[in-house]
């Protein structure tokens, strides 16, 4: 292999590795005074680092405030969907809310969550298990010839649907818009978003992320999920090839010199 | 400008394996795969005496208060979730009196122990049954896969959930 080709790979391999190998060094250093740096018990509440933990920042969210009880409140931060304060899952935007005689009903756009009168979750039917891709509005009937009073209607992209009464199967309805007489159930924004959903979030989130556990996934990678776990992997194998790139070239340039005092040796003599 | 060239490949090579799919099996496909005619969807309310077997049983605080299967003849099918280390897996199981005939993992969220999918593991489940309607102890035990102890562990104990609800459906049938 020639020399100028060792070197360039040297070259190449040192420099896109530095940023890595530094983070590993210096991560390195600070996870072996974890105690005396109190690394586990300072917390970090940075948005972009509690995003990466699944732990949504407070300021990306809604609060909405059901048509049907205003007293009830549906927030929804990042991907989580609270109701009433209680965490219900994690799920898409919430469309509509329907306290019905036995239970609420919550309806996101691919998903429904059926809610206790005791706020506890009594299922989440999921969007594999719905007739329809993207709910757009949830209407219940006022007075209509073909279904009784109160029927709840499913307004989808693809088609009306009707709920069984214990929401476990969907039957399509077709019916004419101009002619139904109905009252829509669409969730409204309210205005008292920002201090709800910072107490929402201060309360599901408790202190934030320790310190030690930030820098242990970053020392490893796992901060960045498999791509940064990948990258911190390539880092340490190319360590190794520096090694051996940095060996060969280093006994290339060896044997040049002493080729050269030996031609220099003969030419005197 | 050279650098950048390895540094673009560091970050591709990552960024590639980080997008295998983590959706084996989509769960109305394995409930159409499960079925030769359209199977009826009926629910189970999981009362205080339920959730509280499914907790000795496993130790999980199985979420909701209803869960549903489908049911077709004397074969269910049941999709439960469980967390494995941090992420749910989604895992459909199908029973036949009693035993599990199938056990496929549908989503799976975790970045390790993805090695629960394949036929070597899954095909354990097959034939799993308790020992007796009393003692809640399966007739075999479930080998481990080395670095996804979790997920095994997670996944043997939705067995027996999907066992003890079989249980419970058949019992209330009779």
């Amino acid at each position: 292999m020639r020399r100028e080709f060792l070197l360039r790979i040297h070259r190449w391999l040192g420099l896109s590795a530095t940023l890595f190998l530094v983070i590993v060094s210096i991560t390195g250093i600070l996870l072996n005074y974890t105690e005396a740096l109190k690394l586990d018990s300072t917390y970090v509440r940075n948005g972009f680092i509690l995003k990466l933990y699944g732990m949504n920042p407070a300021n990306q969210g809604a609060v909405y405030q059901s048509p049907q009880n205003p007293k009830d409140t549906i927030a929804y931060v990042a991907d989580s969907l609270f109701f009433n304060g209680a965490f219900i899952g994690k799920t898409t935007k919430p469309i509509a809310h329907l306290r019905l005689e036995d239970f609420t009903v919550l309806l996101t756009e691919n998903e429904i969550h059926l809610i206790s009168p005791e706020n506890q979750l009594i299922e989440s039917i999921k969007a594999s298990a719905l007739p329809y891709s993207k709910l757009k509005s949830v209407l219940r009937t006022n007075e209509n010839q073909n279904q009784p009073k109160g029927t709840t209607l499913l307004i989808s992209e693809t088609g009306a649907f009707i709920p069984d009464p214990y929401w476990i199967t969907f039957k399509p309805y077709h019916f004419d818009p101009s002619t139904l007489d109905s009252t829509e159930y669409n969730l409204t924004l309210s205005e008292e978003a920002p201090g709800y959903i910072q107490s929402i979030m201060n309360d599901f989130q408790g202190d934030g992320v320790p310190l030690y556990r930030v820098l242990l996934d970053l020392h490893s990678g796992k901060l960045f999920s498999v791509p940064g776990q990948t990258l911190m992997n390539l880092s340490a194998l190319s360590i190794l090839v520096l090694i051996v790139s940095g060996l060969m070239s280093w006994r290339k340039r060896k044997r040049r010199v002493c080729e050269n005092f030996e031609r220099c040796k003969e030419n005197a003599s | 400008m050279k650098p950048v060239k390895p540094v673009l490949i560091f970050i591709l090579i990552a960024n590639l394996m980080y997008a295998l799919e983590d959706v084996y099996l989509e769960p109305e496909v394995f409930i159409a795969n499960t079925f030769t005619s359209e199977p009826e969807i009926k629910t189970i309310w999981l009362k205080k005496d339920i959730k509280a077997d499914i907790k000795e049983l496993t130790g999980l605080d199985y979420p909701g208060l209803r869960i549903r299967y489908w049911e077709l003849g004397n074969k269910r099918a049941w999709i439960l979730e469980a967390i494995g280390k941090v992420k749910l897996i989604t895992t459909g199981f199908v029973t036949q009196d009693q035993n599990i005939e199938e056990m496929r993992v549908l989503i799976y969220r975790e970045t390790h122990g993805y090695e629960v999918q394949y036929p070597f593991f899954r095909n354990q489940f097959k034939g799993l049954h308790f020992q007796s309607n009393t003692s809640y102890q399966l007739n075999k035990k479930i080998d481990g896969i080395s670095g996804a102890t979790l997920s095994v562990n997670a996944l043997t104990k939705l067995a027996k959930i999907a066992l003890y609800l079989d249980n419970c459906v058949t019992h209330s049938a009779n």
